[in-house]
């Protein structure tokens, strides 16, 4: 025992003595150019780019690798910035451009549209992950580019949570006395529908085919360009939540005639199947079934019409948690969550995070039947595509963090989960 | 304007002091537990033993000693690592920004300071077009700290001393750990003066760091205050040796 203790301490103690310690207080500065970037390279002579920035011809064989995505794409596709989260936003914002990874459930969605057969009814793609942080949104993202560049008609609600969630002027609504609009949040909607489909809606010469009266004086005939409807409808924000409507009533009646294929999108969808943040005046909570917007997305789910193709994300388990106004009642009772026993720092096991348990049976009613992909944390080969991405970028600063016992560390903390990893590194 | 600040701080603290040193309903990876004397169980009953710090003792180990059969005290604090990321200057920071031992929140805070950072100065970089604009800007956040509190370090401190009935503010000479201290300590308050207020705590520390990491700023406008003070209470600096 006592000669293997030994061994193991000499081991451990050679490797990191104890003057290490002061090594770091000592001042050195950066620069990149002086560091030797060889023994990272020469050990694999792989790239971990491509130059191939588009996804209708990226393969099996671009697995890991990260490709960038035109500016002119990205603005087109995400003209709000809301279909990306807001740290890799911000991280896009420092290192000039928009990378993502090329990884496994994104080539697996797009070759599936490759195959379906458009007269059946539209077929349910969930990507559920396997941990939390995984990087469902970038998939969808690339999914997303993929059905751009392809000429698809683009119905993508790029967060679904914020809808309820953050809504701040939820109204209700002039029609309907029991429904709840969000202005806001659907105009916003509106305009990424028209920024994203503008050519496509040009092109097809998209016209309504139903008249749609908003009040007693207020209506638009059939057979107005659905561009001037949504311009219509940012101009009278009041009635921009049962446009949304009417628009999605357009495009499950016309899109069998017209031929054009579309790629809706939701990102994480449980919020619609769980409570939502607005509150009524007699403090009871509304339900989303609701809110008119989210009331109006639902029936894209039906299996009424053709010609499409779904695919939707699940977020973290917190959207379900109701929340509880903890400034004015001071006895705070939380329902049967373990919220109240959490600490910041502590690790917790709140069990697998299955679709079931995540979406709920409402939402598994809605849903079903689906096809369930998997996202996993990063293999080998995309952990260490992603630490040479970031050294690349310049993004990893501490003159250890470059090195290979630098890798081995952040393996060691992250797990290989991306999150964690972009958070990691982020933070030293 | 420094004590004040002092004041305010401690005064929750003491009053929480007298109720109990351990937290009852705490987990078992609470880490509130450590700071108080005494505290550790260890230290209670006096039975760990000091752990082997040289190489050469190591090797020249005794199958007999006692650190083979006795519990050892650890090399180094459990707040410091052996990592290759963990810098004892960033513990210090962390040690004065701490309130009610809550070391998480604060290294959350930590670390998102440190983002911010590394978000502008990246940009700055990646969007630099020259070689010579890259090499000037400096990515690293560690050193952009390191350089901001050794351009807010003061020299002289101010010492109230009484003589002939009378308080006299005179400069004396300053350890250079009380100074990195209250170099630490005037980031910390200009950033909690700082404005727009709306903004969260990691913005404007990281904008603090960055000014005075390029001796511009509120703190090095506070530093500058100290020497001026000191330099106008320059004669009775003899006070301190007369008495």
């Amino acid at each position: 025992m006592t000669l293997i203790s030994s061994c193991l301490i000499r081991a451990r103690l050679a490797c990191r003595p104890f003057y290490r310690f002061y090594a770091n207080s000592a001042p050195r500065t950066i620069d990149v150019h002086s560091i030797p970037q060889e023994p990272i390279e020469t050990k694999a002579e792989q790239p971990f780019r491509t130059s191939i920035d588009d996804p209708t011809l990226h393969t099996e064989k671009d697995l890991g690798l990260f490709y960038t995505v035109n500016s002119d794409d990205f603005k087109k596709i995400s003209p709000f910035g809301k279909a990306l989260p807001l740290q890799f936003r911000e991280e896009c914002e420092a290192f000039n451009e928009t990378a993502i990874m090329i990884r496994q459930p994104s080539l697996d969605i797009i070759k599936l549209i490759k195959q379906i057969n458009w007269n059946l009814p539209p077929l349910k793609v969930v990507l559920f992950p396997a941990e939390l942080g995984v990087g469902m949104s970038l998939c969808l993202f690339h999914v997303i580019h993929y059905g751009y560049r392809k000429k698809m008609l683009l119905v993508n609600t790029p967060t679904a949570a914020e809808v309820l969630k953050l809504a701040l002027d939820a109204t209700p609504s002039p029609n309907n006395e029991q429904m709840w609009d969000t202005p806001s949040a659907a105009s916003t909607w509106l305009k990424t529908f028209a920024i994203n489909n503008e050519a496509i809606l040009r092109e097809t010469d998209f016209r309504t085919k139903f008249t749609y009266t908003w009040s007693a004086r207020e209506s638009t005939p059939a057979g107005t360009h659905l561009l001037d409807l949504i311009g219509y409808a940012t101009d009278r924000i009041k009635y921009a939540s049962e446009c949304v409507g009417a628009i999605v009533k357009e495009v499950k009646a016309q899109v069998r005639e017209k031929n054009i294929q579309t790629l809706v999108t939701f990102d994480t969808i449980n919020s619609y199947y769980g409570p939502t943040w607005i509150v009524k005046p007699d403090k009871s909570i509304v339900k989303p079934n609701e809110v008119t917007m989210v009331k109006a997305l639902q029936e894209l789910l039906l299996p009424d019409w053709n010609n499409a193709f779904i695919v939707v994300t699940i977020g973290p388990k917190g959207i379900i948690i109701p929340k509880v106004r903890e400034k004015h009642n001071w006895l705070v009772r939380h329902g049967h969550f373990r919220t109240e026993h959490r600490l910041p720092g502590v690790l917790m096991y709140d069990g697998p995070m299955t679709v079931k348990s995540l979406l709920g049976t409402e939402g598994i009613e809605a849903l079903e039947p689906f096809v369930p992909i998997q996202v996993e944390k990063y293999t080998e080969n995309e952990f260490n595509n992603q630490y040479r991405y970031y050294i690349d970028r310049n993004w990893i600063q501490n003159y250890h963090g470059r090195e290979e016992e630098g890798r081995k560390e952040i393996l060691f903390f992250t797990a290989r989960n991306p999150y964690e990893m972009a958070k990691f590194v982020g933070s030293r | 304007m420094l004590k004040s600040s002092y004041l305010i701080r401690y005064s929750s603290f003491q009053f929480k002091r007298s109720f109990h040193l351990t937290i009852p309903s705490l987990t078992a990876g609470q880490t509130q537990y450590h700071g108080q004397k005494n505290s550790t169980w260890w230290d209670k009953y006096d039975s760990h033993v000091d752990p082997v710090q040289t190489r050469t003792d190591l090797l020249n180990m005794d199958d007999l000693d006692e650190r083979h059969f006795r519990p050892v005290k650890p090399v180094i604090p459990t707040y410091q690592s052996f990592s290759c990321f963990h810098d004892p200057i960033i513990s210090r920071v962390i040690g004065i920004l701490l309130r009610e031992g809550n070391r998480e929140l604060v290294e959350e805070l930590i670390h998102k300071t440190f983002r911010t950072m590394k978000l502008i100065q990246t940009g700055k970089y990646n969007r630099a077009k020259t070689k010579e604009e890259r090499d000037s800007i400096e990515c690293n956040p560690v050193t952009l700290l390191k350089q901001a509190i050794k351009n807010a370090t003061p020299i002289v401190r101010l010492t109230r001393i009484a003589k002939g009935g009378t308080l006299y503010s005179v400069p004396i000479p300053i350890s250079p750990i009380r100074a990195t201290f209250t170099a630490i300590r005037l980031l910390i308050d200009s950033t909690h003066d700082a404005r727009p207020h709306d903004q969260r705590f990691w913005t404007l520390f990281a904008k603090e760091i960055m000014d005075a990491a390029q001796n511009q700023g509120r703190t090095i406008k506070k530093k500058q205050e100290i020497h001026r003070n000191a330099e106008l209470n320059r004669a009775y600096a003899h006070f301190k040796w007369q008495k």
